[in-house]
């Protein structure tokens, strides 16, 4: 095996082989890349590019007049179905932002998956205004000319779809709820796409009248139902109402290493010492818990809007200490007359003292009182010899121990 | 235009730039094992090294127009990657007073033995706590300065210098059967 003289030889070595390390990338990588960027460049790079000439800038305007056409007399012809254009809608926008939502799930990993399903379709909704500003700004003008007809299908969807979010919003009312998945006490704001007034139910009881927007504080914990009527609609939709606790799991580890970690591990958390930050977006943490005192140990979650911070306690004492010596001189000089331990910082303790013939000559359980090398309960001298001292104790933070001194009593 | 024309360095970040997605591809698919393990070297957990993956390749192509063949390519990729792991921990608010966080006190016992090989070496620089990993990451692998490393983490030169003694203080202690 080969040795290091120094740390800086060792630094060398890292540095050489870390500069020139690879790892294969996790496979999910590249798609949430392209989807982010790829996508937008092939798509709009090679549309400036074609846009680039004049003759196919015609031929677009030609073609999008064409589509505007078509899309009128559909949309108009849609008037009497909006539900299926709205369903169609949602559908063409999540098919194209699968890789989006795959996105978002994974930065709501820890929310449950009901939260998760039922968000997704606003973050898309929203995910895809975003996109499709985004990719307005982004077209370069300095692109390949590998283009030809394949273009012009690409963006026939997407001029479709735009006609058709707009033909329903026309045509139809839907509840537009703030969040779906709130939590306890979250104040959520019921609207409708249309603004019509009328009545606002939660579980058939009436909550507002005659509004077109109101807000609902979300007080109890469940599923409920939110209805608008008015004379023209009738429209209903529901929310989940979530809260959780988790809990620390604290586990002792050696020389005052302390192991919290939160049970529920998909939950990531910011943890506090005594309301100090000690670490940031983790399940679990490691402190040295070395100095006497109360800790208190604060994990508040931040991947979760509905879990609550959880807080658990420790309570590091005086580290006990207990000694002792093996012989005394009862009655002689005035030094050492009493036989005493030395105990602190104790839960319990309790002496016994035995003769050799094993006779019980001296008990306490305040190690203050030391044996005076007389029987207890008689006062008689003992003699010159030895004795034993059985003594049970338990020192703050250990364990309970008994021990035997062998201990000589000199007259 | 092919990804396999692409012979050399030049064609490729020129297809890039004009948005060729075949040749983004052939990029991403060149470089991304070293610079994951840029990240993984940063980074807390492979997850977040995931997301600075992603991130950085963004910045990548967002930003590749603006090389200019002045330097090497993989050096500005590296300094994007090694900036984007940066920015995520200053982003996920890594604070550098970690004196009580203690460091994994166990290595695994492959570590102890055997030749010293490119993945023990980045095991060992991701078990440093967060604080330390980063300075040590900047200053040992990187090449910064202390004075740079203040900058760019927002703390001073001097807790710059007291992070990087104890991250080798830790890793004395771990490696010490590796030094005479």
């Amino acid at each position: 095996m080969e040795k290091f003289n120094n740390i800086e030889e060792f630094e060398q070595l890292l540095q050489d082989k870390l500069n020139t390390h690879s790892v294969s990338a996790p496979s999910d990588v590249w798609a949430n890349v392209a989807s982010s960027v790829g996508s937008k460049v092939s798509v709009f790079s090679q549309l400036s590019t074609y846009l680039s000439s004049f003759t196919n800038i015609l031929k677009v305007a030609l073609f999008v007049g064409g589509i505007a056409t078509v899309v009128a007399v559909l949309v108009a012809e849609n008037v009497e179905k909006p539900e299926v254009i709205q369903e169609q809608t949602e559908e063409t926008v999540s098919n194209e932002n699968n890789n989006t939502e795959s996105i978002l799930l994974e930065n709501e990993e820890a929310s449950n998956k009901n939260i998760a399903s039922e968000t997704s379709v606003q973050n898309i909704k929203t995910a895809k205004k975003e996109t499709v500003s985004a990719q307005k700004n982004e077209a370069k003008p300095d692109l390949p000319n590998n283009l030809k007809e394949q273009k012009l299908p690409e963006i026939q969807p997407e001029a479709a779809k735009q006609t058709n979010e707009k033909g329903a919003k026309n045509i139809g009312t839907s509840l537009l709820i703030s969040n779906r998945t709130p939590c306890l006490n979250e104040v959520i704001t019921l609207s409708n796409s249309s603004q019509l007034l009328g009545s606002w139910t939660v579980n058939g009881k009436s909550i507002a009248e005659n509004q077109a927007q109101i807000d609902y504080k979300c007080d109890k914990i469940g599923t409920f139902s939110i209805s608008l009527k008015s004379k023209k609609v009738s429209e209903q939709s529901t929310i989940t109402v979530n809260n959780f606790a988790t809990k620390i799991n604290t586990s002792k580890g050696e020389t005052g290493v302390y192991n919290f970690s939160l049970v529920n591990k998909t939950i990531l958390a910011n943890w506090y010492k005594n309301n100090k930050l000690i670490s940031t977006n983790t399940n679990t943490i490691k402190v040295i818990l070395n100095n006497v005192g109360q800790y208190e140990i604060k994990a508040l979650p931040i991947n979760n809007s509905c879990a609550l911070a959880a807080i658990t306690e420790v309570n590091i004492e005086q580290k006990g200490k207990f000694e002792f010596y093996t012989a005394f001189t009862p009655g002689i000089d005035g030094i050492n007359d009493n036989y005493k331990v030395t105990i602190e910082n104790y839960k319990s303790f309790f002496i016994q003292i035995f003769s050799a013939k094993n006779k019980k000559v001296f008990e306490t359980n305040d190690p203050n009182l030391g044996w005076n090398g007389r029987e207890f309960n008689n006062g008689i001298e003992c003699k010159t010899g030895e004795y034993i001292a059985k003594v049970a104790y338990q020192l703050n933070g250990e364990e309970a121990k008994t021990q035997n001194i062998k201990l000589t009593l000199l007259r | 235009m092919k990804s396999s024309e692409h012979t050399n360095e030049k064609s490729l970040v020129e297809a890039c730039n004009k948005g060729d997605s075949k040749a983004l591809k052939m990029l991403y698919d060149t470089y991304s094992s070293t610079m994951y393990a840029i990240c993984l070297r940063y980074m807390n957990n492979t997850d977040e090294a995931k997301d600075a993956l992603q991130e950085g390749f963004i910045k990548v192509y967002k930003n590749i127009s603006k090389f200019k063949f002045s330097g090497s390519f993989e050096g500005w990729l590296k300094r994007i990657f090694v900036n984007t792991s940066i920015e995520q921990i200053r982003k996920r608010k890594l604070h550098y007073d970690v004196s009580d966080v203690a460091a994994d006190p166990t290595l695994t016992s492959h570590i102890e033995t055997g030749k010293m090989d490119a993945d023990k070496l980045l095991e060992l620089v991701q078990k440093l706590p967060n604080g330390y990993r980063t300075v040590f990451n900047m200053y040992v692998v990187d090449g910064f300065s202390h004075k740079e490393i203040g900058k760019k983490l927002n703390i001073t030169e001097s807790t710059s210098k007291t992070q990087l003694f104890k991250a080798r203080k830790q890793l004395q202690v771990w490696l010490k059967n590796w030094f005479i």
